[in-house]
């Protein structure tokens, strides 16, 4: 056995053997930053190639891809008919449907150009045997599926399938099953393939093609191609590259993905606290030791190592098992994730699971990285142990002690240069200085816990002393008397907690506003939309002639029809174009404008004058503001349009302009609808008038009718399950800090044995010295829970008024739910008074005899 | 007398519509298949021969094209094919008139002279101007041409068997002038053929006297079908189109050629005579190897090629070119044929 090992056995292997849930305890700790590091990382990689991958497997082989403002119109393929002998151009019609199968699935429908569709996008037959099928082929309305998709709904060639497509009840033939290749794996396979007329028929897009991809034969100049047919192209329609459609995905679901990084970051920095904390006690508890084996001619450095090794071992054991624990984790966090971004984005979007090793790999590094760094001051202090048997434990206090100004002072400039990274706005619509102030707020935490500690130990430590005797005082000594270990795990908690604090008043303040905003906007009984299986969201639009419908039905006083488009500005950001009848809004309001202005009015000059109404989260994105002019691609090329004014809008971070629908349909010519608001005449009551609105549209319009207080709910329901992730998140964290301070107190207990000893020797009973330990552990609690409301404070502010407004859009009323507040401050507090128990019950069973032979 | 008998007699009596021009040399979108046949005889000034073929077909929404060059000189032949759905500016046929494109392929008349334009990068841009040399032809009486005895068997079918061709095949800037004959083809209808036919064999000859001559042989499984037919089209001023019935005609196989590709064994060359006529000639392609397999179009793997002609016509020697087609020879297809 050479030295290092020995030295190794003597100050880590042994004691862990004694004690090993002190080793356990950081284990633990990274164990569970890992898993959330890498279920998250998992969950993000997973939505971004979920993503790339159903727009690759659409775009296939595309070169360019065509799209119009407004769909494209078939007559004006022919302007690309230039390319056939340089290379090929494919059209293809987009959507979605809803099987009516009883398993209510959402499917990609594309239809495509049989034959020549092969020069872009691959499909593989798989059944029945090519010939036949080809026959099939030549017949509209058969659809193509793919094996899994076939198998899941008991499919084979031929078979009937029902759906809900535009807003109508169909039926089609299942054509064929395609192997889960090429176009086949878009949506995960949930796609039905079929040719651009039954794609038309099915969709209500009669006329219209959504995209052509344009593939270029080998050595044409892909600039000058594109040069050429840009200049050719009609107005309305435009050019891009083919992974414009995935990163125009990727963008629209951002906000929610960099959110979820920084709080996945959130459950690392606290295993990190952890493992510093639990290195940091073994060099305490084994500074004799330590001291015994300097004077046996061991060097710094190998000390050094040993310690530095300690702490690489808790981290390599951590991510093992946090490696294991984030493989259930990530299945988890990749549904939730999932479905978040199918319900609330893109109701086709299939999250499917990405590989899992870069999560594995980045994982392995962060935990790895995170142990060394957490143990790197410790080890350095176990250096610093002079080689004198006598030395006493707890002069690292000492240093702690020493530096504990300057500390402070290294405190106020992380929370000044936080409070300027706040002024600085978003780096391309993210909060980036946003996140780095929230990190200089947690450095300012840990620099001035020390701090905190020594005076929570001094001010209540008075108080305790008063009221409660020698425990209190004996409490106060024991807290007070561990500044760095206390400090770093009063850091940990407050970290934590705060965070839960501030985003328990972020997700409230943002629940209540909308619960406001809710009810001022929703003014209709009734909300229509095309049948979504049961979907909040929108899955396919509604035909035209639905308005003239619901208007001819008896009880029905108003129609407001509402059309929306996802669409891009010319730099390919995301946002939303709509409609509505400006008259409804002139006539009922609920519309609340930014500055508190009436909308009536303003609706009605709007309408008068051409003039578009811009959400709040677009006013911010784009810079717009009322009087500015905004720019929107029309079939007739961009057209710029003054606002007119600026509404509050909860339900899509993207951001929206309003048209009034009589000037969008003379500009898009599109006059389908993707929800219509119903008002009930008077005494009419809502849920009468919605039987009668299913029952006469029988077969005609496959519907979904929800009442204004069903649509209230469901738009909370959906708030809530945006931020459950967060919650889930939150609540790891806490916990993670709870099993911290438990891990301090059973330091301090198993360290402190000596005074201990000393002290029931000179009286004090065994009880008196488990109370005393309560009291400090609760006096942590107490510590740990104000620096975490002064922290939350800080938090909160940060993510109310800087990333919340930067990354959504959102002006957000801040309100404090005190109650909420006080039960989570109490139950970490409880949870803190309970994590002393064990150390309590360690301390008072101490041997005063053998605890002072240690001596 | 069964149904079916019934409503064939039925269909067999109703007066049927002659075809009027040029509205029927466009598209009927109500027959499930329709197609343009063009072949033609090409030399260039050095006298070299070439072949081609551009067919055009439509199964209903189905827009499918073959294209095919023979270069006799060279001993070569090179083919291509296009699929696609009728869609503006990608494929389609005008319902007005001659009019019909698939990609970069067409043919288009204009004031009674068809122009027409196919190819492939390494083949050439092939850009011809086609002016008729004689009148259509209405084969199977008034251009209703029965293919067996099935109701839907038939088809309507038109041609045009003699144009004066002239233009060039332009490849990586050189330009050859090109001149000859060319024939044209048109089918629509219901498509059908009998269960039992295994294939057919198509003759379109072009004689030296100026005379021409259509036939063709649908195979059943026990040798030719009663429904087999031709046209005898004489020359300018000698008479009008005169049916053949296939008892008339004795078409023997003289050697065959194998496919490497497809391993189907075709005739290679022909002794047909044709009695009423007092013709008998020998057929000879003038390249093997002029077999097309579409697998990216109709997946149909046939012979169609460019063919010469040495005879004796009423006593006198004759000679001529051929375009023939032989499908059902790899399985059990016919080109166009989709069935309903």
């Amino acid at each position: 056995m050479n030295g290092f090992s020995l030295i190794f056995c003597a100050l880590i292997t042994g004691p862990a053997r004694r004690h090993p849930i002190r080793v356990l305890l950081p284990i633990i700790g990274v164990a569970i930053g890992v898993a959330a590091v890498a279920a998250i990382h998992h969950a993000n990689r997973s939505v971004t190639a979920s993503f790339r991958d159903a727009a690759s497997a659409v775009s296939g082989r595309s070169d360019f891809v065509v799209t119009g403002a407004a769909g494209i119109p078939i007559g004006e393929l022919a302007a690309l008919s230039f390319l056939w002998p340089i290379g090929s151009f494919a059209p293809a019609v987009a959507g979605s449907a809803v099987l009516d199968d009883g398993s209510r699935e959402v499917a990609q429908v594309l239809g495509v150009d049989w034959g020549g569709d092969g020069a872009v996008r691959e499909v593989r037959l798989v059944a029945p045997t090519s010939r036949a099928a080809r026959e099939l082929l030549a017949q509209k309305g058969s659809v193509f599926v793919s094996v899994p998709f076939a198998e899941r709904h008991h499919l084979v060639a031929g078979a009937q399938l029902l759906l809900v497509a535009g807003g109508v009840r169909q039926r089609v033939r299942v054509g064929g099953i395609l192997e889960l290749s090429g176009l086949a794996r878009a949506s995960g396979g949930d796609i039905l393939v079929t040719d651009i007329f039954t794609a038309q028929d099915l969709l209500g897009k009669k006329g219209l093609v959504d995209r052509v991809d344009i593939v270029l034969d080998p050595g044409v100049s892909r600039a000058d191609a594109g040069r050429e047919i840009s200049r050719r192209l009609p107005p309305g329609l435009s050019l891009e590259p083919p992974a414009r459609a995935a990163q125009t995905a990727d963008r629209m679901v951002r906000a929610f993905r960099l959110n979820l990084n920084a709080l996945g970051s959130l459950t690392l920095l606290v295993g990190i606290f952890l493992i510093a904390n639990a290195v940091s006690i073994a060099v305490l508890r084994r500074r004799p030791e330590i001291a015994t084996l300097r004077a046996l001619g061991a060097s710094r450095a190998s000390i050094f190592s040993a310690f530095l090794a300690e702490g690489l071992a808790i981290g390599v054991a951590g991510t093992l098992l946090g490696e294991v624990l984030g493989l259930f984790v990530s299945r988890a966090a990749l549904r939730a994730v999932g479905g978040t971004v199918s319900s609330i984005y893109l109701p086709t979007a299939r999250i499917a699971g990405a590989g899992y090793g870069g999560a594995v790999a980045l994982a392995a590094a962060v935990g790895l990285c995170a142990a060394v760094l957490a143990t790197i001051l410790p080890a350095i202090e176990a250096t610093r142990v002079a080689p004198s048997p006598a030395m006493r434990p707890g002069s690292i206090e000492g240093i702690a002690r020493r530096r504990l100004w300057p500390r402070a002072l290294g405190a106020g400039a992380a929370l000044c240069a936080a409070f300027a990274l706040s002024r600085a706005g978003p780096v391309d619509g993210f909060p980036l200085f946003g996140f780095a102030a929230v990190a200089l707020v947690v450095l300012a935490l840990a620099l001035a816990a020390p701090l905190a500690v020594r005076l929570g130990a001094a001010l209540p430590g008075r108080l305790l002393g008063r009221s409660l005797g020698a425990e209190g005082r004996l409490a106060a000594g024991f807290f007070g008397g561990a500044l760095a270990r206390n400090g770093i795990a009063v850091t940990a908690l407050a970290m934590a907690l705060g965070m839960t604090l501030a985003m328990i008043v972020t997700v409230d303040s943002i629940r209540e506003t909308v619960k406001v905003w809710v009810e001022s906007t929703l003014r209709s009984d009734l909300w229509i939309k095309a049948d979504a299986g049961g979907r909040s969201g929108i899955v396919g639009d509604l035909p035209p002639d639905t308005v003239a419908f619901l208007e001819g039905i008896e009880g029905v006083a108003a129609v407001d029809p509402f059309r929306a488009r996802e669409t891009t500005d010319a730099a390919g950001h995301p946002f939303t174009l709509a409609s509505g009848d400006f008259r409804v809004v002139a006539r009922v309001g609920g519309l609340p404008l930014l500055g508190g202005a009436d909308p009536r009015p303003v609706a009605l000059a709007a309408r008068r004058r051409g003039e578009v109404l811009v959400s709040e989260p677009f006013a911010r994105r784009f810079g717009a503001a009322e009087g500015s002019r905004v720019t929107v691609a029309t079939p007739s090329g961009p057209r710029s349009f003054r606002v007119a004014g600026v509404y509050r809008d909860y339900s899509n971070d993207r951001g929206t302009v309003v048209l009034d629908r009589a000037l969008y349909i003379s500009i898009f010519g599109d006059p389908r609808i993707t929800s219509a608001a119903v008002l009930a005449q008077p005494g009419v009551d809502a849920n009468a008038l919605r039987r009668r609105i299913l029952v006469l549209a029988g077969d005609r319009f496959a519907l979904s009718i929800s009442t204004n207080r069903e649509l209230r709910k469901e738009a909370l329901r959906i708030f809530d399950r945006t931020f459950a992730v967060t919650r889930a998140l939150e609540a790891i964290a806490v916990g993670v800090a709870v099993l911290g301070i438990a891990n301090a107190l059973l330091a301090s207990a198993v360290e402190r044995r000596r005074s201990f000893g000393l002290l029931r020797a000179i009286g004090a009973s065994g009880a008196q010295i488990r109370r005393a330990t309560l009291l400090e552990a609760l006096l942590a609690g107490l510590v740990g829970t104000a620096a975490a409301i002064a922290a939350g404070a800080a938090f909160g502010w940060l993510l109310l008024g800087v990333i919340n407004p930067q990354s959504f859009g959102w002006t957000v009323a801040l309100r404090v739910p005190v109650a909420t507040l006080a039960s989570a401050a109490l139950l970490v507090l409880a949870a803190s008074f309970l994590a002393g128990v064990v150390p309590g019950r360690i301390a008072a069973a101490v041997n005063p005899a053998a605890a002072l032979q240690e001596e | 007398m069964g149904f079916r008998t019934a409503a064939l007699m039925l269909l067999l009596a109703a007066p049927v519509q002659p075809p009027t021009f040029p509205k029927d040399h466009g598209s009927h979108p109500e027959a499930a298949v329709e197609w343009w046949y063009y072949t033609g005889h090409l030399g260039d000034a050095a006298g070299k021969a070439y072949g081609f073929q551009l067919t055009f077909f439509r199964a209903r929404d189905l827009y499918l094209a073959h294209f095919a060059w023979t270069d006799a000189g060279a001993g070569t032949f090179a083919y291509d094919e296009k699929a696609h759905l009728g869609l503006p500016g990608i494929a389609g046929a005008s319902e007005t008139g001659l009019d019909v494109f698939n990609e970069d392929w067409s043919v288009r008349e204009q004031k009674g002279v068809v122009h027409l334009v196919a190819g492939r990068r390494d083949i050439g841009r092939l850009e011809l101007t086609l002016t008729p040399a004689k009148a259509p032809v209405l084969h199977g009486g008034a251009g209703l041409s029965r293919k067996g005895a099935g109701e839907k068997q038939y088809s309507r079918y038109v041609s045009i068997t003699r144009f004066a061709a002239a233009g060039a095949l332009s490849r990586n800037g050189s330009r050859t002038a090109l001149s000859g004959t060319a024939w044209f083809d048109h089918e629509w209808g219901p498509g059908a053929l009998p269960a039992d036919a295994v294939g057919w064999d198509w003759f379109a000859l072009q004689l030296s006297d100026g005379s021409d001559l259509m036939l063709y042989r649908i195979r059943l499984e026990g040798g030719a079908s009663p429904f087999s037919a031709g046209t005898f089209v004489p020359a300018n001023g000698g008479g009008p189109p005169r049916a053949i019935a296939w008892s008339d005609v004795t078409l023997t196989p003289l050697t065959s050629w194998t496919s490497r590709r497809s391993k189907a064994v075709y005739p290679a060359r022909w002794s047909l005579a044709v009695r009423s006529l007092d013709l008998t000639t020998t057929v000879t392609p003038l390249v093997a190897d002029q077999e097309l397999v579409t697998d990216k179009s109709t997946g149909v793997t046939y012979w169609e090629g460019a063919c010469r002609v040495e005879g004796k016509k009423d006593g006198r020697p004759i000679g001529g070119r051929a375009y023939v087609e032989m499908t059902g020879y790899a399985g059990r297809d016919v080109p166009g044929l989709l069935k309903p």
